[in-house]
Order: structure tokens, then sequence, then C-alpha cells
């Protein structure tokens, strides 16, 4: 008999169809949240380079377009808060065992983010937009800076509650009692009794049926006691710092690439010189951030990676590990380099892995609970014969049919961060700063090749663009490796997706009128947008329509 | 106090905090819809005019209600996890109709507020009925969630989705939260409209007769959720209703505050209908038509605080008791109440800024009526 027949392994382990639905819903709401942060992110950076400059030089084209943009800005905001809401919402509603998050390694950085930084940067937006142009420059900086600094913070606070989940700081050696191929996570700040009362809850929802009903009931609280007991702890989580750096500045890539890509529009139709002008301060801006990103800020995140979610790190390397990923270890010199700093390390495959768990020998779940936690002995009763081995062989079973397409997004993002670099080096040493021998051959790549292949005057859109849309995908791909390569735990090492989705039964129509909902805010907050960008002309052609001049 | 007492409180404090915009927030959008409506079917460009201030008042509020919302959100999640996760549970589609609102809402105002102007009359007129439509969704799905509160059908045990939308609870609820809301955004709207700066005879007018014509309406609704209360909600409704209505309460704090109230609406009825008549002969009592819109927040601060406070000390009531506020209480982690501290002060301060930038936007005329 596998693995998975066990109805207890399945019933943890492989995904029911309320979970995919929730899965469907989540990835699309998040996607589309992270889309339009990014630019509430970025954007202010563009319209800050543009304030400073009108202020030292009094050139009235940088306040024109730092309204135009702040305009976007406001709209592009609303939309924000509303995808955020989806999320928030989402989480509450369709995964409602995160409701312990709020509750516990979430409590500082969701309630911090929601009484500190988003109301603060709710407030400080309208500020700034109501007083721009009305007040003296400086105060309207200020006032941006502040705004921008929130606008991070609240990433900071929101990304330290994801980073907790891929690195659950604080619960100290229990993951790894769990899971022997797992590390210890920080200092033991958990009370192994509450994590145990926890873990009882939920497998018993879980079995009867949904993991996600545990929380709704009314002694849930006091049947756990306290499980988790340093609240400060998932805001000094190592993975929570490198993970919001590592995302922001991808925001801000992704946000002032937007705008630049604009103006690379409005330039390569109108050969306009102003175009480069408002760009070049931008450019500034994106080249240092992506030579940062991906070089030094990618290195770490890989760091943590390694060092923390052992498995994901596994799956991460499969498309270039082939067929060896799946014994015990094998030699990558690349992978090994970057991730232990010495290429001769071996990189431990599933087998690995799934050896690891026979340390655990024959000790049962019933065993454990008679032997640290007798009094929720009636609630795993029917997982009672659960051998822990046979846990952890599950949760690495489970994730290697993954393995391909976590590999996949981890190289897709590598790929673009390697072009993104690359184009910000040829943008940084042509257009911006000439630096002796690294000008040189930037010039002759810019000058000799691509202008020949493209013309001269479209190179540096062209740059734009592949750093523009390079960038989105790095995100978009890494963020997905991150997120896929978390499964089959919602909370590493601690609680699957399985005990967390909603009791309520997911319906098809449900599903497709919440991805309807989302794709008309997402096309209609696109169309908003660009509509405030370029009002002028698009007001003209409504009008014209209106009149059938058109006709 | 205790530190069930103690965010209960918070969690009160906040809800209030956010009903004092979302209620203007409800008020202002019928009303901007309805007389942008009247602008068209009159060809009045005085009426339009009055919408888009009414709107002006619609958009800031709507920024700062919705981010007391999610404050909301993180505290009953925060503090009362099983709550919330009760609501989740049992109220799955209404929190969905209501998050669809929320939804709909932020787009259509924007949509609403570049369109004006830019569309025909008609157009524009017609895009106001999803917007309005949008916004009254949000209170008709979270109401539903404090009528559980008050009446837990389907709240314990039951997997029936539909039972519980059939709180005998919510239907004078609602009735009586979107016709406060309304007026509570008419009056609001009147007292901006006091101001020196944006002084309007004509639309103080219009904004107190809608004020004071729904205080009738709003008063049978409040008594129809009495009786209502009285029947299915024995605790609360004796909580209320005090020695005076010949009650016996359980806590002594709560039926003093609604005879206040009451009181406060029949000073809000007579100054209201002063202010309405002097204004009809097109004398304005700024200090008076400004006290209506003060005089309409504080009665609904008062009657929030009577309606929720009512409870104590338990969150889901049954009849004479309930679940408790202690049962319920988040006690998977020791809370830092030096962290509550902060996230309190910094809530105020915020709102002490959003204040500046309410007196900027709103009073001195920084946020345009028209787009500049």
């Amino acid at each position: 008999m596998g693995l998975f027949d066990s109805s207890i392994i399945k019933a943890l382990y492989e995904h029911t169809l309320n979970t995919n639905y929730a899965f469907i819903m989540t990835i699309y709401g998040i996607y589309l949240h992270a889309a339009f942060v990014s630019l509430t992110l970025g954007f202010p950076l563009a319209i800050l380079a543009w304030l400073i400059l009108w202020s030292r030089t009094g050139d009235d084209i940088y306040i024109k377009y730092a309204k135009t943009l702040s305009n976007v800005w406001i709209v592009n905001f609303a939309l924000g808060v509303v995808t955020g809401t989806i999320v928030e919402f989402g989480l509450l509603d369709i995964w409602p065992t995160s409701i312990l998050l709020y509750a516990s390694s979430g409590f500082l950085p969701l309630l911090y983010e929601a009484t500190i930084a988003f109301i603060g940067e709710a407030v400080m937006v309208v500020f700034f937009l109501i007083t721009l142009g009305k007040w003296k420059v400086n105060y309207s900086i200020i006032l941006l800076t502040i705004t921008w600094f929130l606008g991070s913070l609240s990433g900071y606070f929101i990304l330290s509650v994801n980073a907790w989940m891929n690195v659950p700081w604080g619960m100290g050696e229990i993951p790894h009692v769990l899971y022997p191929f797992l590390p210890d996570y920080g200092p033991n700040d958990a009370n192994l009794t509450g994590t145990l009362n926890l873990a009882a809850l939920l497998l018993n929802y879980t079995l009867a049926g949904s993991g996600g009903a545990a929380l709704s009931n009314p002694n849930f609280t006091h049947l756990v006691s306290t499980f988790y007991l340093d609240p400060n702890a998932p805001l000094i989580n190592p993975d929570a710092v490198i993970t919001t750096l590592h995302t922001l500045f991808a925001a801000y890539a992704i946000g002032l690439g937007t705008v630049a890509t604009a103006l690379s529009v409005r330039f390569l139709r109108t050969r306009d010189e102003k175009y480069l002008k408002l760009m070049k301060p931008i450019l500034w801006l994106l080249t240092i951030i992506l030579l940062i990103e991906p070089i030094v800020l990618g290195h770490f995140m890989g760091d943590t990676v390694v060092k923390y979610q052992p498995l994901k790190f596994t799956a991460l390397v499969t498309l270039t590990g082939g067929k060896e990923v799946y014994g015990y270890e094998f030699y990558d010199p690349i992978e090994a380099l970057f991730a232990y700093g010495n290429p001769h390390h071996p990189i431990y495959g599933f087998g690995y892995y799934l050896s690891q768990c026979n340390t655990l020998g024959n000790t049962t779940l019933g065993v454990l609970y008679t032997k640290f936690d007798p009094t929720m002995l009636s609630y795993i009763t029917n997982a009672a014969n659960l051998s822990l081995a046979d846990n952890c062989r599950a949760s690495v079973l489970s994730i290697e049919p993954l393995a391909p397409l976590i590999s996949g997004f981890y190289y897709t993002m590598i790929g673009a961060g390697i072009i993104v670099a690359v184009a910000s080096v040829l943008v940084l040493f042509t257009y911006l700063v000439k630096v002796p021998v690294l000008s040189d051959i930037t010039d002759f790549i810019n000058n000799k090749i691509l202008s020949v292949l493209l013309g001269y005057d479209t190179v540096l859109p062209f740059l734009v663009f592949v750093m523009t849309f390079g960038s989105a995908i790095a995100a978009t791909a890494g963020w997905a490796a991150r997120e896929i390569g978390r499964q089959p735990w919602t909370v590493y090492g601690l609680i699957t997706s399985n005990e967390v989705v909603t009791p309520v039964t997911i319906m098809p129509w449900f599903v497709a009128f919440v991805l309807a909902v989302l794709t008309i805010i997402a096309v209609g907050g696109s169309l908003a947008m660009y509509y405030v960008a370029t009002r002028p002309s698009m007001i003209k052609g409504i009008i014209e329509f209106l009149r059938g001049d058109q006709a | 106090m205790s530190l069930g007492l103690f965010l209960f409180s918070v969690l009160g404090f906040t809800l209030i905090m956010h009903l004092i915009f979302v209620n203007v927030i409800i008020g202002a959008a019928v009303l901007t819809v309805s007389v942008r409506y009247l602008a068209y079917l009159r060809n009045d460009y005085y009426l339009e005019f009055l919408a888009r201030r009414m709107f002006r008042i619609l958009v800031i509020f709507d920024l700062f209600g919705g981010v007391w919302g999610t404050i909301l959100t993180v505290y009953m999640g925060g503090f009362f996890p099983s709550m919330t996760a009760i609501f989740t549970k049992v109220y799955y589609y209404p929190v969905a109709i209501a998050l669809t609102g929320i939804l709909l809402s932020i787009p259509l105002i924007v949509m609403y507020w570049h369109l004006w102007g830019r569309i025909s009359p008609r157009n524009h007129s017609l895009l106001g009925i999803p917007l309005a439509a949008s916004i009254l969704l949000v209170p008709i799905g979270f109401r539903y969630l404090f009528a559980g509160l008050n009446y837990p059908v389907g709240i314990m045990g039951s997997t029936d989705a539909v039972n519980p939308l059939l709180n005998p609870i919510y239907p004078p609820l609602i009735i009586h939260t979107i016709l406060g809301g309304i007026d509570i955004g008419a009056f609001v709207i009147a007292a901006i409209l006091a101001t020196k700066s944006n002084l309007d005879v004509r639309g103080i007018r219009i904004s107190l007769s809608v004020g004071v014509a729904l205080l009738v309406p709003q008063a049978i609704a409040g008594a129809y959720y009495y009786v209502t209360l009285t029947e299915f909600d024995p605790y609360i409704a004796n909580n209320i209703s005090g020695p005076l209505l010949g009650a016996r309460p359980e806590l002594s704090f709560v039926y003093p505050l609604f005879y206040v109230a009451i009181i406060l609406v029949a000073v809000l009825a007579i100054l209201g209908t002063t202010a309405l008549y002097q204004a009809d002969k097109g004398i304005i009592s700024r200090p008076i038509v400004i006290s209506t819109g003060i005089l309409s927040e504080v009665i609904l601060v008062l009657m929030e605080f009577v309606n929720d406070g009512s409870r104590y000390p338990y969150l889901f009531m049954n009849g004479y008791s309930g679940t408790t506020i202690n049962q319920l209480l988040n006690t998977v982690m020791p809370l830092p109440l030096y962290a509550i501290y902060g996230m309190i002060a910094s809530t105020i301060a915020f709102t002490i800024i959003f204040s500046v930038v309410f007196y900027y936007g709103i009073i001195k005329h920084y946020l345009p009526e028209t787009e500049e």
C-alpha cells in the first residue's frame, strides 16, 4: 500500500477541490495586488526625482509631469487598496485558519501595518496630492517622501508575515523534531504544549473535512492556550529582512520601469527630446536598483532558502540537477558555489530528506501525544496510528511532482535577472555615466551592434523595455517559485494548505465570479491609469467619437 | 480593567470611528447620485454644482472610512480570532457581498469623478446607480455580522448557509442603518455647506430638507429595531430600556446613554427644523446648521455604543446569556499591551492629520470641485 493510500495522509497533503479553487482565486488576487502595488511604490520615486529637479532647475516640464504622474498614482493607489482588500478578505474568508496569523505571529506586523503604515500612507497621499502646486515644492517633497516611506513600511510589515510563513521564526526546534531535515527556526519562542494543541485541533478538523473550521470553534483559543510567545520575533526574522528588501526593490524597479517605458513609447512616437530628459533621472534610479536587486539581494535571498527551506532549494535546482534530485545527493558546482560557497559541496536530493525521516523511527502521533500532550489525545484518535516518519515522508513526496515547475520558475527568474542586469549596465555606462573601459565596451555594444540592429534612437527605449519587462518577469517567476516552493505547507514545517482552507464549499461559479470581478478591476483600472496619463488626447478622441466625427 | 474589556473597548472605538465616516459616505453617495440625477432632469446647473460638492465630501471620507475598516478587520482577527472565523464561516456570502461592494465602489468612484462632464449627463446619471448600489452593498453585507452577534441564528454548529441569512434582527437593523446613514450624511453635508468658505444657502436647504424629513422614518425604523430586540434579544433590550421603560438592566452604563441619545435626537429635530425654516427664508444661522452635523454624528456614536456595548460581557448573544468576550479572546499569544497603546496613539495622530487634510481639502477648497 502506498503512502498516499492512507486517508490521513491524503487529508493532510493531497489538495482538496476547495483548496485548488481557493488557490486559483488567491494566486490571481495576489498577483494583481502585487502589480498595482509595485506601481504604487515605484511611481513616487519618479515623482520625487522630478520635483527635486523642478526645485533645482525651475523647468516647468518637471512639475507638469510630476502632477500628471501623481494623478495616475492616486488612481493606482485606489486600485492597490481595492486589490489589497481582496487579498485581506481572501485570507479571512477563503483561508480562515490564517486568522490565526492575525492572532499570533502576524499580530504585530499586520496590526502595525494597518494602524501605522496604511493609515499614514492613505492620509499622506491625499495630503500630498491636494497641496501639490499649492504649497512650496520642498514641503511637497517632504510629504511625498513620508508617503513613500510609509508605503514601503507597509510592504515590510506585510512581507514579514509572508516571510514567517516561509521561515517560522521563533518556532525553534519544533519543525525539526517533526521533519528532521528542517533546521531550527530561531529561538524557542513557541510553547510545545500549545503547539501540539493547535496541531491536534487542526488535524482533527482536517480529517473531519476542513481544517479551516477549527477556528470557528468558540473554545478554540482556550483549547490551544498559548503557543507563540514572542510577538516581536516575526519582525526580526532574517527572512523578513531580506524578503522585504528583495521584494521592495523589485517593486521599485517595476514602478520606475513602467514610467520609463511610457516615456520611451512617447519618445519613439514623437522623437521629442523632452521625454529623454524626463527619463534620465528615472534611469539613474532604475539602473542602480536593478544592479543591486539581482546581484546582491537575490544572492542573500537564495542564502536564506538554502539555510531555512531545504526542500524548496532542492526543488529549485531540479532542472539542472535532472533525475539526480530524486536521489540522495548530487553535484552541481555552480549552484553549490552560490549556495554554499564551495563548488564541491553536495546538493541534497529528495532521497536524502526521505532517509532523514527514517530517524523518527516508529513513533506515532499517539505515542507523541501520550507523552507530551495527553489532554488532546481525543482529538487525534483517528490519526493516533500515523507514524511521524510517514508524515515526514509524505511531505517530501508531495513536493516532488511540483519540483520541475518550481525549478522552471526559478530559472526563468534567474535568466530574466541576468538579462535585466546586463541591460542596466548597458544603460548606465553609455547613457548616464562614462567610466573608462566599461563605457567603451557598452558603447561598442550599444552603438555598433544594437544600433545597427534596431536603429540608433531605438536602442535606449529597447533597453528600457528589457529592464522593465525583464523585472516583471523575474518578479512574477520568483514569487511563484517562492510560494509554490512552500508546498506542502502554508506555514513551513507546521501547517498544510488543507488545514487552512474554508469549510464552506467553494462553487465553480463563485470562482468564476471572483476572477471576473478581478479581471474587470484589472482591465478597468489599467485603462483608468492610461486615461489619466494621456487624458487630453483621449478626451479629444471620445468627443470626436460622440459627435460622430470619426464616421 | 480586564484585558477582555479593554480589547472589547478598543474594538468598539475602532468600529465607531469607522462608522463616523461610513455613514457620511452612505449619505453623500445617495445624495450625490440623486442630486446629480435631478440636475440632469431639470437641466439645473446649480444642482450639478451641488452634486459635485457632495461628491467631494464622499471622496475624502471614503478613503479614510476604508482605512478604519481595515483597522477594524485586523483588530477583530487579532483580538477575537474565533469570532472572526465564525463570521467568515457562517456569513461567507454576506461578507463576499460586502467585499464586492467595496471592490466595485472604489473604481466606480474614480470613474464617476473623471467622467463627470466628459460623458453625457444622462450616462453620468446612470453611472450613479451602480455607484450608489455598490456603496450600499457594504452595509447590506456587513450588517449580517451584527445581526448574528445579537441573535446567533446558525452561528453555533449549523452548516446551513441560508438559515443565517433569515435572521429576524437583520431587516430592521439594515433599514435603520441605511436610513441613518443618509440622514447623517445629509446633516453633515449641510454643516459643511454652512462653513464660511463653502456657504451655500440652497445647498443647505436641500440637505436639511433630506435630513429633517428622514428623521421620522428613521425614528420608526429605530422603534421597529427596538421592538425586534425586545422579542429576540431580551438581554440587550433590557440594558437599553432601563428603568424608565420598565426594564431591569444588567448594565448600568447603557440606558443613560440611550436616554441622552433620544434627547439629542429631539434636539436635532428642533434645531434641524429651525435651521430649515430659516433657510427657507434665506437666513442661515451657521452655528445651528453646523451643530446639526455634529449632533447627528454624536447621536450615531452614542447609539452605536448602546447597540454594541449593551451586549457586554457577551459577544454572541443567546437570550439572556451568550458566548463571552473572554471565551473568544485571543490567548494563543501574550498580547503586547505597549504595542496596542502605540497603535491607538498612531491612529489618533493620523486622524488629527486627516483633520488637517480635511480642512485644506474641503474647507480651504484644495480639493477641487471640478477636476483641474
